[in-house]
């Protein structure tokens, strides 16, 4: 018989585990790494945590783990490029201005901040956390996510601003309303 | 539109991964495997409470028999195995003339009182340390966070408490005695001068005896026990709690 622990962990990969895979995926930028990294999340909380625990609580650890995982990686592979002036990004594919494109490119952007502004941005719009909820989950202070969140935002407006004056260069035609900066 | 809610829209258009790729089966197997190192401990003690148990009774029997022996020990109640109870009897019963500070009175009613009664590093120090890995193993990386002012901690000895789930207001779930943690097999020391700043100590020994139940009954999660001094002052507490 499944101990209760083991319960919670089958409903939750059931029942939220696609979200929890999105989570990482936009974290990391890569799916096949967002998905080990949920697994390693599932195995080290219900590691740890004891009977108790519904879901949706246990998902809060869960997804406390996978930004751990993402910020402590993050943090090695900084060290590493320190060292390596040869290693560069992962070239990504810029997909133009179709739908999935401009969905694709959106991912692609995200990557272009850093470990932690990204972590606020997807924690803040796309997970819906109030501020103070960001800090707690990424153990900084509130002011720390506030000055993320500007930094990160005003990246991603420099990027929208300079990809509309490229398309307009190439198109000579303005580009989807979409794309201008508010 | 704002930016800000023009950002939540196009994140929320970038699609989801498609579904299916977690392995529940590893995912339990590998946390069955995390969670072991603890249950043998958990075993173990269970064996040494059993044993603290019948004591009382087999001891007399295998003594020659001898009156100060049976005069020293308090009129015990035969329903005193669980250290829980153990700990309410002699808080009741302050006979035992080695009482120096709030752990360790006795072989185990004054330690379960102090156990249970460990304050929190923070608020005491001002110094936040947490595990940056899982401890279960014995050997963790720890992140010692000093406040502005600056300041040191010397860990002799480091264990896990269980501490209430959830935030709040530190509630000890189960710990183990100061006494019964393994002295680390090297005095760590971390330090930083105004300003403070964070300090990680890797591969510190860890004694993972599970320590005595509080009577507190509550989800729980592991937080690090430590025992040491900070600025020349000793420390028995709790640093904050686990964030896998």
């Amino acid at each position: 018989m499944s101990a209760r622990w083991e319960l919670v962990v089958a409903e939750l990969v059931a029942e939220r585990g696609e979200a929890l895979v999105r989570y990482a995926t936009l974290l990391t930028g890569d799916e096949e790494e967002a998905r080990d990294m949920v697994q390693d999340a599932l195995a080290a909380t219900f590691g740890r945590l004891r009977n108790g625990f519904a879901v949706e609580q246990a998902e809060a650890y869960v997804r406390r783990a996978i930004a751990n995982r993402f910020l402590d990686g993050a943090r090695r592979r900084q060290r590493w490029r320190r060292i390596s002036p040869l290693v560069v990004d992962r070239e990504r594919l810029d997909s133009g201005s179709t739908l999935t494109g401009e969905r694709l490119d959106m991912a692609a952007r995200l990557q272009r901040l850093t470990p932690r502004e990204r972590a606020c941005i997807v924690l803040r719009y796309d997970e819906d956390r109030t501020v103070d909820q960001v800090a707690a989950e990424l153990g900084i202070s509130a002011g720390a996510v506030k000055r993320y969140l500007s930094d990160a935002l005003a990246k991603l407006r420099g990027m929208l601003e300079r990809e509309r004056e490229r398309g307009e260069r190439l198109d000579g035609r303005p580009r989807d309303g979409r794309e201008e900066v508010r | 539109m704002t930016d800000e809610q023009e950002l939540r829209r196009r994140l929320r258009e970038i699609p989801g991964p498609p579904a299916g790729g977690l392995d529940v089966d590893a995912a339990v197997a590998d946390a069955r495997r995390r969670r072991r190192p603890k249950t043998a401990a958990l075993a173990g003690a269970t064996g040494l409470a059993a044993v603290l148990a019948i004591a009382p009774f087999a001891a007399p029997a295998l003594l020659p028999s001898s009156t100060s022996t049976m005069a020293e020990r308090p009129e015990s109640d035969a329903g005193a195995p669980a250290p829980e109870v153990a700990g309410q009897e002699s808080a009741g019963q302050p006979e035992e003339g080695s009482g120096a500070g709030d752990a360790g009175t006795g072989a185990d009613g004054g330690s379960v009182a102090g156990a249970c009664a460990y304050r929190a590093l923070r608020a005491d120090t001002g110094i936040g340390l947490r595990f940056l890995d899982d401890p279960a193993d014995g050997l963790a990386s720890i992140e010692i966070d000093f406040p502005a002012a600056g300041g040191d901690l010397v860990v002799e000895a480091l264990g896990i408490a269980q501490v209430e789930a959830g935030g709040g207001p530190l509630r000890i779930v189960s710990a183990p005695d100061a006494s019964q943690l393994a002295p680390a097999v090297s005095v760590r020391e971390a330090s930083t001068g105004a300003g403070g700043g964070t300090v990680v100590l890797d591969d510190v020994p860890v004694a993972t005896d599970p320590g005595v139940g509080c009577g507190i009954e509550a989800a729980a999660v592991p937080a690090p026990l430590v025992l040491g001094t900070s600025d020349g002052r000793p420390v028995t507490a709790v640093g904050d709690p686990w964030a896998p």
